[in-house]
């Protein structure tokens, strides 16, 4: 190795430390005066576009401080303040919401694993999701994705929706679907891409938490025709200690969608030890049947330990089995099994005459019988869109 | 370098992840009686994990559970039944070839066998052929009752267990899709093959055009090495078929390469040539075809699944 000066050796170290000391106040510097669209990320991460003005916000007067108005956190954030759900940043008084047009997943999948079982049950989709959440679930499923921002993420940009689109269908898909992580955090795009794939005759659903205000849930719902709510426990508490969001505004996300005419399914992650208990769940049922209706299925799904609850035990099989006949015998029609396969509470069983009618292995549709979206053998309507 | 390293690492994984983990070397058995008192063991153990594996993934209910234990324990009693009822035929039997190559073993050691007209040797090889044929039938008789309990099997077992069953290979770790079924809700972009997909993609073009080669034939040889020993042919296709799928991958738009990764992955995968060839073997030889019992009766009828499903059974109580 070829010797150095020492004097040039320790010019050398000096440069390297202020240069890395500097990098970050220039990006903070570019930041303040969003010229980071001409120079990018000084880290190179996998920002690419810059992000565009937020919908849902106002600026607070005399201030350069904005309330956020999309979500029930009601965040009133500073210059350089991200939001909890970790898209939305105030940049010089106005709000902005990165990961636009910039998806980390797109998969192929059967409908089924929204989850969603009476919306065109034989269809595959395609499962589309931006990072960040405004939750923070201890089991978060997809915490790489969920709990993080788009520009930690990486990206699957630019895209461009009209060419997704047409692959769509050039794959056969008949629709798209925004779940994964929180759809609702990023309004704008999820919006302009389902009003275009309304454009192109594909089919739209939603899955969300619901943690959402009315006006700019009732302004996507225009734009979707089924939607899953993950109904996560039934007390304030629960809801504050494991997801950090409150129980309200989830129950009247549902009351929406089901006013707004749309096609609901609600979905809940059974925790061992968290909302597991006969009278939790009882509760949900019971909720589900005079609110929503009976006719509305309930998606009673298996926990794995993930995130920061690996400590957990799986959710056992005696567990769901329970809760799926507390379902029933709370006079819901249709309730299912979710994340055990195979398993009887993977199928359709007509509320009727209790015939399988749709059979399933997990998600997958082995055998679809309803027919003109009634049951083969007792002619009764099945609720939902086949 | 780093790259290449990854790649290669986890291509390996790969390869050895579709491998059942019966690696307890059977030869074990020839050494000592204290050896093979612990290689029995611990095959044992490993039946017992993957047959709780297996369990883990059909997800029985417990009326299932029950009606298993019952056919198991009727298929146990089939198997004593005959054992009992042909033992001492078998104790003459392999007497009788004790005394045969006895004779032989000593002509053959004074170096000349065929001394007594061939007599000796005819013996030998009769009752060779004898203890052959009766090991077949053996088998044969056995899973023809047994196949009255696969019947009744599949009637307690629902069609999608029945392909859980058909296609589950014998493990320590179960496969991703039996312990830990796709979950909804979640994104299953974890899937191996993808990520290397898509850290081919990431190297820079300069490296690429520079490295592939070295890269793919790495991954070749030691691909080779530990799973299926390939011919300089085999070498050379594997290269051009892998080279020509890299650089199709690499070329994708993010979009395309998003809606296609699953087949590409399935692409990427080495065929199971050794599987293959053992399903040729078995076309091919006569004396290889032999009735086998379905894979039901293979992993749910036997001996040691019985503590299995009444601990399990008790437990659900």
């Amino acid at each position: 190795m070829e010797e150095m000066e020492r004097r040039v050796f320790l010019k050398k170290i000096v440069t390297a430390g202020i240069g890395a000391g500097i990098l970050p106040v220039v990006e903070k510097a570019l930041e303040m005066f969003n010229v980071q669209q001409a120079f990018g990320n000084l880290y190179g991460s996998p920002m690419q576009r810059a992000p565009i003005r937020a919908e849902y916000f106002y600026r607070i007067e005399n201030s350069r401080d904005v309330q956020c108005t999309l979500c029930p956190h009601n965040e009133r954030l500073s210059p350089g303040e991200w939001g909890k759900c970790r898209i939305r940043k105030n940049i010089g008084g106005e709000l902005k919401t990165y990961g636009y047009g910039q998806p980390c997943i797109l998969n192929i999948d059967p409908i089924g694993k929204n989850p969603i079982s009476h919306f065109l049950p034989d269809i595959d989709i395609l499962s589309i999701a931006h990072a960040g959440c405004n939750l923070r679930c201890l089991y978060c499923q997809n915490w790489e994705f969920a709990q993080k921002s788009p520009i930690h993420t990486r990206n699957i940009s630019p895209i461009d929706p009209d060419r997704i689109a047409r692959k769509m269908r050039s794959k056969n898909l008949k629709g798209v679907g925004f779940t994964y992580t929180e759809p609702v955090c990023c309004p704008e795009f999820v919006k302009e891409f389902a009003s275009l794939c309304k454009d192109y005759g594909l089919s739209r659903t939603l899955c969300t938490a619901g943690y959402i205000k009315k006006k700019p849930f009732k302004d996507l719902l225009r734009e979707f025709e089924a939607v899953t709510i993950t109904f996560k426990g039934n007390s304030s508490r629960f809801y504050r200690e494991v997801t950090g969001s409150t129980l309200t505004p989830v129950l009247s996300s549902m009351e929406t969608v089901k006013s707004e005419g749309k096609w609901l399914e609600v979905a809940t992650l059974v925790v061992p030890g968290l909302n597991d208990s006969t009278d939790t769940l009882e509760d949900i049922a019971k909720w589900i049947r005079d609110h929503l209706g009976e006719e509305t299925p309930w998606h009673i799904e298996k926990f794995n330990p993930q995130y920061k609850l690996q400590k957990l035990p799986p959710t056992p099989q005696k567990t769901l089995e329970r809760a799926r006949k507390i379902g029933f015998d709370t006079g819901l029609q249709y309730v299912y099994t979710s994340n055990i396969a195979p398993h009887a509470g993977n199928h359709t069983y007509c509320h009727h005459c209790g015939k399988v009618i749709v059979k399933r292995m997990g998600f997958k549709v082995l055998k679809n019988l309803i027919h003109s979206g009634k049951c083969p053998y007792c002619g009764s309507t099945i609720p939902g869109v086949f | 370098m780093k790259a290449l390293k990854i790649i290669v690492s986890s291509f390996i994984i790969i390869c050895f992840s579709t491998v059942p983990l019966s690696s307890i070397n059977r030869h074990m058995d020839e050494f000592d009686t204290e050896f093979s008192e612990k290689a029995r063991q611990v095959r044992n153990l490993f039946e017992d994990i993957s047959t709780i594996n297996l369990l883990n993934g059909l997800y029985l209910s417990t009326d299932q559970m029950k009606k298993i234990l019952s056919l198991a324990k009727k298929a146990q009693t089939i198997k004593e039944k005959f054992l009992g009822e042909n033992a001492s035929l078998y104790m003459n039997t392999l007497d009788e070839a004790e005394k045969a190559y006895k004779n032989l073993f000593n002509e053959v050691m004074k170096g000349d066998p065929a001394k007594g007209g061939g007599e000796i040797e005819r013996e030998a090889a009769m009752i060779n052929h004898r203890l052959k044929e009766m090991q077949d039938n053996a088998v044969r008789n056995i899973t023809n009752e047994l196949s009255v309990l696969d019947h009744e099997l599949s009637k307690i077992l629902t069609p999608e267990q029945t392909q859980v069953i058909d296609t589950f290979k014998p493990c320590l770790i179960p496969p991703k899709d039996l312990k830990n079924p796709v979950r909804a809700g979640q994104a299953s972009s974890n899937d191996r093959a993808i990520q290397i997909l898509r850290r081919v993609r990431d190297i820079p073009d300069y490296n690429w055009n520079h490295r592939k080669y070295r890269i793919i034939s790495h991954m070749i040889e030691r691909f080779s090495r530990h799973r299926y020993v390939m011919t300089e042919k085999e070498k050379e296709n594997e290269l051009e078929r892998l080279i020509a799928l890299f650089d199709k991958v690499r070329s994708m738009s993010n979009t395309d390469f998003e809606f296609e990764k699953e087949n590409l992955a399935e692409e990427f995968k080495p065929a199971d040539k050794v599987h293959e060839l053992r399903e040729e073997l078995q076309e091919r030889v006569p004396y290889q075809r032999r009735p086998r019992a379905s894979k039901a009766v293979k992993f749910l009828l036997n001996k040691r699944i019985i503590p299995i499903l009444q601990e399990r059974i008790a437990g659900a109580m």
